[in-house]
């Protein structure tokens, strides 16, 4: 039996439960992943859930009042709260148990970790502003920037709230999106700041919605609500100079609505059907352009530089995936028969799910380009059931997948509620394993995969990653019931 | 009801339309377009076919055309550009592409750049004032009220000196014509305000050992010089009223000596030259075989050189020696004949003249559909007829070395059998000319027009900035002048100006952009990078 039943079981046996636990619904979230252990924070009983993954053992301890701004690397968990009445930051390794909370002047509700083991920056999100109803105000007026146990509070002076914030690969610079405006922190130094306004002279102002560092650090490049330019936003740090330049790349035809960074020095871009590759010098000479017969909507690169699309093919039914050598010109594209359903770009791999008059489908792209000629190799595996959920497996290249209804053709088992999927097409593996109920997420966790069903008390299968057969899965169930009474 | 109350409303409100500058009430100065009859040209001009011609039925020369934006100003270390939409000043390092961005007070209008430093001064109309930036050391922006309202701006060559002015079309301030302020920019800056004649058209300084002793400023009848050392004593300048024949601004060429003490004023209805002794603030005639279409003053000489068009001839002289003794003009008959006009025989007789070198004079016409033009050198008097072009001349520009020229040629109708010919004829186009060789290239664009030719440093390398508004085709061509092998580059945007930087072949490209754009062209590597958007760059806090 489920327990997702417990608490009204609970409530009507009279069971010694602290009633004020169950006054707020118990809503089950995707897990955070930290190291190999599986985190849940259930903010409205301020406990932090940890599920060890190798030992098998669930934990849960107290947490800070009003936590929110869950975020973890590894064994680091960074967690915002408050502790009597004032606004804390707290830490825990998961390794060791070593704990610390650092008093914070003003109250934030994200945290955004660093490449660096001791960086984050904490910022006061729109959502947090107003979902926080019962929350002392938060403070969007500035960011904090820690390092280690020290805090710098850097104001923002304009441009409205900050939506997220993403650090340059080398940790050397944070840039923090505003609603309308950029604020790049040097982040060794964050007395040393620069907001980048995007008003337009006619009054109105981009929207940043989707940033990218590129791999050295040196350029942040913006796609923005407004402009069908991207942007792109240069950084000076050097001596006592830190320094920013706004350049914008125009696409050579349309909008850019999407983009890949490929290197320090170029983007790849989609506007409609057309793929092109930017310099981020703005040499218009380096541009390379081709024109797609599907408009896509996922892309991925591969190491050898070739471009991977998967996208939707407007002028008939069909998904089209696409291989493009940009440097030399090579493109070799392909249909796929029925709707496009999702596609993920994973390692240096695009896999499409797709549905067709037979059924689902997952197709897995790679490149190979012989010299003188680009082959697009597909492999499609059919699906016996719908998808529901869809991720990165245990290695780049390798994908999970959550099937309803019994799992793929290659599953010869009985019609099942849910089959679990681990493909590796590089290496043509494939294994799954059918579990008894329906999945709605699926992840790796340490050296085990797993799948999360559709209950809000938490129910959850793991599985060795290396050896994915039913005998050797795991399942936890009603993970938000346990120890509603009492918690470390 | 009474019609009264209305003819006063509207008395007010013509005098409020007419507004703080009178603008409502100025008539632009004539052109040369269509004509009906001989009161349509300008003055000493007559209608034929509905053209207005000089005295050898063809039209005026045409000069290069103005630009309809303000082009960027180079100083040692940096490029700056002004945006009058946004009202700001954006520093460009060409080299880093790093950029300074400056606010200024609204409608700035004209931007200079002070000699031999990274200084500009910015001049904004309804803003009315005058704006220092100095990037020298640590950026330095300083505001100077005017309360008037000028929208030309000329810098003396030693930078001590502004005037600022309203060019004949501009509009008045206050309605006051011939207003003028001299702005003395090392000791204060303090302002004299000065008239000077109606309808001001050039404004040139005399220096003396590289200090700007004189301001010049030639008006529709008359020129005005104003010491600059007794500014703040002498309340009138010294004036020097023109010639009949001079008066009309659209037939009159002016031009000054590289040290602005001799000025001259040729006319294409008048065979006097008027010299203006700046010194000595006197009048000289010069008179010449013939009408002048063009003058200009050979490089770093006070040789004159003027172009007869009407005779076929051209003159040269020295002012002073020509002034006392007629026997020192030269003059050497230039028409020549070439082959491949439509009704031979083809007589060219040049218009214009362009300088290749310090010996040497290019000649050419754009007032008829000539494809040849001639070089001349001073010292041997030797001319030699380029006839090799393939397509009439529009422009001719000459390069620093003197030693290339690229021509830009007109599109004409063809009704020619051959397709090939046809197309040739009725494509775009231009030709790199090596003038030692007479050898030409010929390039043809198609339908985009060649806009501007920028000339790097190292004399090798050339970009000529092509444009086609309707397809939005916009490109420049990257010519190796000595192989003659152009080279496409496509620009993004509709390309406005250019001019070269400090590193050997490379060059700058403006284009129009809400945001701004700039381009920096390698013609050597074949590579450009491109900056847009300066307001965000103003922006960065």
């Amino acid at each position: 039996m489920s327990l997702r039943w417990l608490p009204l079981l609970l409530l009507a046996t009279g069971c010694a439960l602290d009633r004020s636990a169950l006054e707020e619904p118990l809503v089950l979230e995707s897990p955070l992943v930290a190291g190999g252990r599986l985190l849940w924070l259930d903010a409205p009983r301020t406990r932090l859930l940890t599920l060890d993954a190798a030992a098998g053992a669930l934990t849960c301890s107290s947490t800070l009042d009003r936590p929110r701004g869950l975020q973890a690397r590894d064994d680091d968990v960074w967690l915002l709260g408050e502790t009597e009445g004032r606004p804390a930051l707290h830490r825990r390794d998961l390794a060791t148990g070593a704990r610390s909370t650092l008093q914070l002047s003003h109250r934030f509700d994200t945290v955004v970790l660093g490449p660096g083991r001791e960086q984050a920056t904490l910022l006061a999100t729109p959502a947090g502003v107003t979902s926080h109803g019962g929350l002392p105000i938060l403070d969007p007026s500035r960011v904090a920037v820690v390092d280690s146990d020290t805090v710098t509070h850097v104001p923002i002076e304009a441009g409205g709230l900050a939506t997220g914030a993403i650090y340059a690969p080398d940790g050397a610079t944070v840039a923090v999106l505003l609603q309308r405006g950029v604020l790049l922190i040097d982040a060794a130094t964050p007395s040393r700041h620069r907001l980048a306004h995007l008003d337009l002279a006619d009054g109105t102002s981009l929207h940043p919605k989707e940033a990218r560092f590129t791999p050295d650090g040196t350029h942040l490049l913006l796609l923005a609500e407004g402009t069908g330019d991207l942007l792109v936003i240069r950084i000076f740090a050097s001596g006592d100079d830190f320094g920013a330049a706004i350049n914008l790349l125009s696409a050579p035809v349309g909008p850019v609505e999407r983009m890949l960074v490929l290197d320090d020095e170029h983007v790849a871009v989609v506007a409609g059907k057309t793929v092109s590759v930017l310099h981020l010098g703005g040499d218009t000479t380096k541009t390379r352009s081709r024109v797609l017969a599907a408009r896509p909507l996922q892309l991925a690169t591969q190491e050898d530089g070739i471009l991977l699309f998967a996208g939707v093919n407007t002028e008939r039914d069909g998904v089209g995936v696409a291989a493009w050598d940009p440097m030399e010109d090579l493109l070799d594209q392909a249909m796929l028969d029925g709707a496009l359903v999702d596609a993920r770009s994973v390692g240096g791999r695009i896999f499409v799910l797709h549905r067709g008059a037979e059924g689902y489908g997952l197709s897995s792209m790679v490149a190979e380009a012989t010299g003188v000629d680009l082959r697009l190799r597909l492999r499609t595996y059919p699906l016996s059931g719908w998808p529901t959920a869809l991720a990165q497996g245990r290695d780049d290249g390798s994908v999970l997948l959550g099937v309803h209804g019994g799992g793929a053709d290659i599953y010869d088992g009985p019609v099942a509620a849910g089959t679990l999927v681990a493909l590796e097409p590089g290496r043509d593996s494939i294994a799954s394993v059918v579990l008894d109920d329906a999945i709605v997420e699926v992840g790796v966790v340490g050296e085990s995969l797993f799948a999360l069903h559709p209950s809000r008390l938490g129910d959850l299968t793991l599985v060795p990653a290396g050896d994915v057969r039913r005998s050797h899965t795991k399942r936890w169930e009603g993970i938000f019931a346990a120890e509603l009474g009492a918690c470390e | 009801m009474s019609k009264q109350p209305l003819l006063v409303l509207g008395f007010i409100l013509s005098l409020w339309a007419c507004g703080e500058d009178g603008a409502h009430a100025y008539e632009p100065p004539p052109t040369l377009g269509d004509c009906q009859g001989d009161a349509d040209c300008p003055s000493g001009l007559r209608c034929e076919a509905s053209v207005c011609v000089a005295e050898d039925g063809r039209p005026p020369e045409q000069p290069p055309a103005n630009a309809s934006h303000l082009p960027p100003v180079s100083s040692p270390g940096w490029l700056w550009t002004l945006s009058p939409e946004t009202a700001r000043v954006t520093a460009i390092d060409p080299e880093t592409l790093a950029l300074r961005s400056f606010s200024v007070a609204a409608d700035p209008v004209a931007l200079a750049a002070f000699p031999n430093e990274d200084r500009v001064l910015v001049l904004s109309r309804h803003g009315a004032s005058l704006t220092t930036i100095d990037l020298e050391g640590a950026p330095r922006l300083v505001r100077h009220p005017l309360h008037r309202r000028f929208s030309s701006l000329t810098l003396s060559p030693d930078g001590a000196w502004a005037v600022l002015w309203n060019p004949d079309g501009a509009p008045l301030d206050a309605g006051l014509e011939g207003l003028i302020q001299v702005v003395d920019l090392i000791g204060g800056p303090v302002v004299h305000e000065r008239m000077v004649g109606r309808r001001p058209t050039e404004v040139f300084f005399r220096s003396a050992d590289g200090v700007a002793t004189d301001a010049v400023i030639v008006s529709k009848d008359e020129v005005a010089i104003l010491e600059l050392s007794t500014l703040s004593t002498e309340p009138l300048p010294a004036r020097i009223p023109l010639d009949d024949g001079h008066r009309e601004p659209t037939t009159r060429r002016v031009v000054a000596s590289p040290d602005g003490t001799l000025l001259l004023l040729g006319s294409i209805t008048s065979p006097t030259l008027l010299s203006v002794d700046v010194e000595a603030r006197r009048l000289d005639r010069v008179t010449l075989s013939g009408p002048t279409s063009d003058l200009a003053f050979l490089q770093e000489r006070e040789v004159v050189v003027a172009i007869l068009r009407s005779e076929g001839r051209v003159a040269w002289f020295d002012v002073r020696d020509a002034r006392i003794d007629p026997g020192q003009i030269f003059e050497e008959e230039v028409a020549f004949t070439y082959e491949g006009c439509a009704t031979p025989p083809c007589l060219a007789s040049p218009g214009q003249v362009r300088f290749a070198g310090p010996r040497h004079a290019i000649l050419f016409s754009n007032a008829s559909p000539t494809t040849a033009f001639a070089t001349l050198n001073f010292d041997t008097r030797a001319l030699e007829v380029v006839d090799a072009l393939r397509k009439p001349i529009r422009d001719l520009v000459s390069g620093p070395d003197g030693a290339h020229a690229i021509v830009f040629h007109q599109a004409t109708p063809s009704s020619r059998a051959d397709p090939y010919e046809r197309w040739v004829d009725e494509s775009e186009g231009y030709s790199i000319v090596d003038l030692a060789s007479g050898r030409t290239q010929l390039r043809l664009t198609g339908m985009a027009t060649p806009h501007r030719v920028v000339f790097a440093r190292g004399d090798r390398h050339a970009g000529v900035i092509l444009r086609d508004p309707a397809a939005s085709f916009f490109g420049v061509d990257a010519v190796d002048l000595h192989s003659m092998v152009p080279f496409s580059l496509g620009l993004p945007s509709l390309p406005e100006d250019g001019g070269p930087v400090t590193r050997e072949g490379r060059i700058w490209i403006s284009q129009r952009h809400p945001l701004g754009r700039i381009s920096f062209v390698d013609l050597v590597a074949r590579s450009m990078e491109t900056v847009t958007g300066y307001d965000f760059n103003a922006r960065i806090e």
